[in-house]
């Protein structure tokens, strides 16, 4: 596989120009430490270039990809921190390792390929919701629509990304 | 609020409506299964959003740029690097093959031939013994990232493992991490771990201890 430094240099810069801020943000917020978040973004960044193939999956499940990665790279760097581990169950059927961490990455997975699919008027709304915590008289007003729009808005974005998700 | 307004459903969903509105409504969901199956429905859909950060809807750069020139310069050395581990890895291997043809296997305290077998759709599991231990890995692919459920004895008391998911570039991928108890040395026991890593470059799973030694090595 030869790739020239441009071309890498090219993918460095697409990911971080797209993802760099959500990938902070949240290193950030998990971390509440600006400069070991960007460590992990660096790190991360690094794997996603390692990985060019996970790029081309779509805007969704390359940011799902490249945050769950951020997420395990800090989950990573705090068990490494925890030098005394704890002593596992006895009986074989109860893994140390919990299962419900591997659904949950598959469910976020399947939620962010989903909202990669949302129009942007759709998505618009969920991220006034969720990012912003506005309710529906702060979301009409930043989003400049009356209020029976933003309802009906959140309405068939819940729907789109119902039917996304039911379809994987 | 007239019946059957859907689009309060979404918004009820989310938690947009007023105290008012979200009794008038609930009040509409006990008398119409209808929009009580849409609304219960739309809730999960809501719900299933908490499982992804918020940061997902911030779009564009960091607002600054050093750590952008870092990242290059990361990747810029490690290409070179990356280049030098791939000759020493052919070194390494045919070091490997030499003494496997001279004395055995064991003596690199390695699984050399280990046995891989279908079990699933997808799912791979491998299979090998190095000195006291017995070890299989099942290898099950999913979107983007793997599980791992690692089944092994012999390892003695009181090591701290490690299971590490190689891929085919040298990357290496934490799965999970225990303790070995009296008991597991003895009988034995199953890790499940999960890492992300394509389920296509899985190239072999290894059980680490604290020191850094890989005590079995399972190669696909």
């Amino acid at each position: 596989m030869d790739r020239t430094s441009t071309g890498d240099e090219a993918l460095v810069h697409a990911v971080y120009s797209e993802h760099g801020r959500a990938m902070l943000v949240y290193a950030t917020r998990l971390l509440d430490d600006r400069a070991a978040a960007e460590d992990v973004v660096q790190e991360a960044l690094v794997r996603a270039w390692r990985h060019p193939d996970v790029l081309t999956n779509g805007r969704g499940s390359v940011r799902g990809w490249l945050l769950t990665v951020v997420r395990n790279i800090v989950i990573d760097r705090i068990r490494a921190r925890d030098s005394r581990p704890r002593e596992v169950a006895e009986e074989p059927e109860r893994p140390p390792v919990a299962r419900d961490h591997a659904d949950a990455v598959a469910a976020s997975v399947t939620v962010h390929a989903a909202l990669g699919t949302l129009s942007d008027e759709h998505r618009a709304v969920l991220e006034q919701v969720y990012l912003h915590g506005r309710n529906l008289d702060e979301a009409a007003v930043a989003l400049g629509v009356p209020k029976g729009t933003v309802k009906s808005r959140s309405f068939y974005a819940l729907r789109a990304l119902r039917s996304v998700m039911e379809a994987r | 609020m007239t019946l059957h307004d859907r689009g309060d459903l979404g918004a009820h969903a989310l938690g947009l409506l007023d105290d008012h509105e979200a009794r008038a409504m609930d009040a509409h969901l006990a008398g119409c299964a209808d929009c009580r199956r849409e609304f219960a429905s739309l809730s999960r859909t809501a719900l299933a959003l908490r499982d992804v950060p918020p940061e997902v809807f911030l779009d564009g750069p960091p607002d600054s740029d050093l750590l952008l020139a870092r990242t290059v310069r990361a990747v810029r050395a490690e290409r070179g690097g990356a280049r030098r581990r791939r000759r020493l890895a052919l070194v390494a291997a045919a070091v490997a093959v030499a003494v496997a043809l001279v004395g055995g296997g064991a003596v690199l305290g390695q699984a050399l031939a280990p046995g891989s077998t279908t079990v699933a759709a997808g799912a791979r599991t491998l299979e090998g013994t190095a000195g006291t231990i017995v070890a299989s890995a099942t290898v099950t692919p999913a979107a983007g990232w793997v599980r791992v459920a690692t089944t092994v004895r012999g390892i003695p008391a009181g090591k701290r493992c490690t299971i590490i998911v190689v891929g085919r570039d040298g990357t290496e991928n934490v799965a999970g991490s225990w303790l070995v108890s009296p008991a597991w040395e003895v009988e034995g026991g199953t890790v499940q771990g999960s890492a992300i890593i394509d389920p296509e470059d899985v190239l072999a799973v290894a059980i680490r201890d604290e020191g850094g030694t890989d005590l079995i090595t399972l190669r696909v």
